[in-house]
């Protein structure tokens, strides 16, 4: 062997075993080692295998509270077949009711566990969102498809689609922006903005009835790409925080 | 293996918890010890890359561990101090819920649950809720998802506290088992704990490293300085007062007392064997340990 530094690194790492003689051997000897070790090594999860891991756990309890704020808005639907001004008020409803699983690591003490394991806080917050996402999604298209179907007409489908995403938008881009700053008060400000906006739609027909206007539209489709852009930011830093060891979410 | 701290340094404001702290740990046991507020638990976190360090650097194998993000936490597991749970779910199904976060297949993570929690004396109590449980099986639940990944490098934030000497023993003798070819960090501040199992003893004291060494090796600092002094009880609160007395031991109307002091404290004095707990009470003094 001609190199020596690799030689002494070799006999420190395997004893007596290094035979500087025989480099062939020694190579072979090498070649085993590190194939043991390769063997050793775990096959990788994918994320969408985590991602099942994750609905395994939380999905129920996702999905189950996100169905009684759709039967609760499924309800108004039915009241009042025509109005869609009670569409916005719900959306902040579906974020009230998945908070619990996006902060239950912080309330139980768990985040730590959690940041440490190979997914991070920020993969396990990924998942929670594409579940609590793709549960929302199907809730509001089942709505949706009530509110047509009880008006018997597609004609305002485009403003229901805009009057469903903004508040639902705002509420999920403030959850997520609150947990990257990783405040110990991020919860209970979270359930707030959540319950306020709650409150603020309820009362927005009556405060601002030129918002429910057809002329009013361009503000809240400016309003859908503005927070569709914050929302993209968010899961752009959780995505680059799980590849670095960067701390996301919350750990006391 | 290798992990390499490089002048860690840690501030809260104006409050330095870590201050440029360097070591190299190879494959053994270390054990950390500190009073309460010595900086081990913040060391213990930037160890675990839960913690950003406000400058320094840690390393595996050459490579910074903050570069290093998934395949760092692949070969991490941590107890934190504060070992927390969630109520609802049985000790099977949270060790289960952790090895889906450490991206264990579901069939490995099922043999690897049985198998911990049969090495944790848990199997009988593996379907019950983990909100019934005692501090000390709580503890062992923390300590079986710390190892459910088979960690190159485990970290435990205070491991025996909660457990009973039986259990203690018990986790210690795991530990001594476990560690072979990896780095095994434990801190705490039971002298005892730490000098049963760890291969080198780190002693931190206002975020530093005040002493390191093996355990006979710390010891051995405080040879000479180690004395018994049999005295008659009513004069024992007095010795107390003037030295540092890390024992007190009543035979008959006597009290044997274990004196720390550079100086022969009496001319009835002898020295005798130092052990690890000397050492510390020597740095510490009696009251501050």
């Amino acid at each position: 062997m001609k190199d020596e530094k690799l030689e002494a690194f070799l006999r420190r790492r395997l004893g007596g075993e290094v035979m500087s003689g025989r480099p062939e051997e020694t190579v072979e000897l090498c070649r085993r080692i590190v194939g043991e070790r390769a063997a050793s090594v775990r096959p990788r999860q994918s994320f969408w295998g985590f991602l099942s891991d994750v609905f395994h756990f939380e999905g129920i309890p996702l999905l189950l509270s996100q169905s009684v704020v759709f039967i609760a808005a499924c309800l108004t639907a039915l009241s009042s077949p025509t109005g869609h001004y009670e569409l916005p008020m719900y959306m902040p409803l579906f974020i009230l009711a998945v908070m619990p699983v996006f902060f239950k690591g912080q309330r139980y003490r768990v985040s730590e566990v959690e940041a440490a394991t190979r997914t991070s806080g920020a993969q396990l917050t990924l998942a929670r969102l594409v579940l609590a996402g793709g549960g929302a999604l199907v809730c509001l298209t089942f709505l949706l498809a009530l509110k047509l179907y009880l008006q018997r007409s597609c004609e305002n489908l485009g403003r229901m689609v805009v009057y469903c995403l903004v508040p639902y938008l705002t509420c999920m881009t403030a959850m997520l922006a609150l947990l990257r700053r990783s405040r110990k008060s991020a919860a209970p400000l979270c359930m707030a903005i959540a319950l306020g906006s709650v409150v603020f739609w309820r009362l927005s027909s009556y405060l601002f009835p030129w918002l429910y206007e057809a002329s009013a539209l361009g503000v809240w489709v400016a309003a859908v790409l503005f927070y569709s852009w914050l929302l993209a930011k968010e899961i752009t830093y959780i995505i680059h925080a799980n590849k670095e060891v960067n701390m996301y979410g919350i750990v006391d | 293996m290798e992990l390499s701290i490089d002048r860690l340094t840690k501030h809260y404001g104006r409050k330095i918890a870590v201050d440029r702290v360097s070591a190299t740990l190879t494959p053994g046991v270390y054990g950390l010890l500190g009073a309460n507020g010595a900086g081990k638990t913040t060391l213990m976190r930037m160890l675990c890359a839960i913690l950003e360090p406000t400058s320094g650097e840690v390393r595996l194998d050459g490579k910074e561990i903050a570069a290093m993000g998934e395949d760092y936490r692949d070969v991490l597991g941590y107890l934190p101090q504060d070992f927390g749970y969630y109520p609802t779910y049985t000790a099977a199904e949270f060790l289960s819920y952790i090895a889906a976060l450490k991206g264990i297949p579901r069939d490995r993570a099922d043999r690897r649950v049985k198998e911990l929690l049969g090495m944790l004396d848990l199997s009988a109590v593996a379907d019950k809720k983990i909100k019934t449980f005692s501090g000390g099986m709580k503890q062992r639940v923390g300590i079986a998802q710390a190892l459910l990944n088979d960690p190159q490098v485990l970290i435990l934030d205070e491991p025996t506290s909660g457990l009973d000497p039986k259990e203690r023993v018990r986790l210690r003798n795991l530990l001594s088992e476990y560690a072979g070819d990896k780095i095994v960090i434990l801190s705490t501040h039971i002298v005892s704990d730490v000098e049963a199992i760890a291969d080198v003893v780190l002693v931190m004291n206002a975020g530093r490293f005040i002493m390191q060494g093996t355990v006979s090796e710390l010891a051995e600092q405080v040879r000479g300085k180690v004395w018994e002094l049999t005295v008659p009880r009513e004069q024992a609160r007095f010795w107390q007062e003037d030295f540092t007395v890390a024992n007190y031991r009543h035979e008959g109307e006597q009290v044997v007392l274990r004196i720390i002091s550079d100086e022969k404290p009496s001319d009835e004095a002898v020295p005798c064997e130092p052990i690890l707990d000397d050492a510390y009470l020597y740095q510490f003094g009696a009251k501050e340990a």
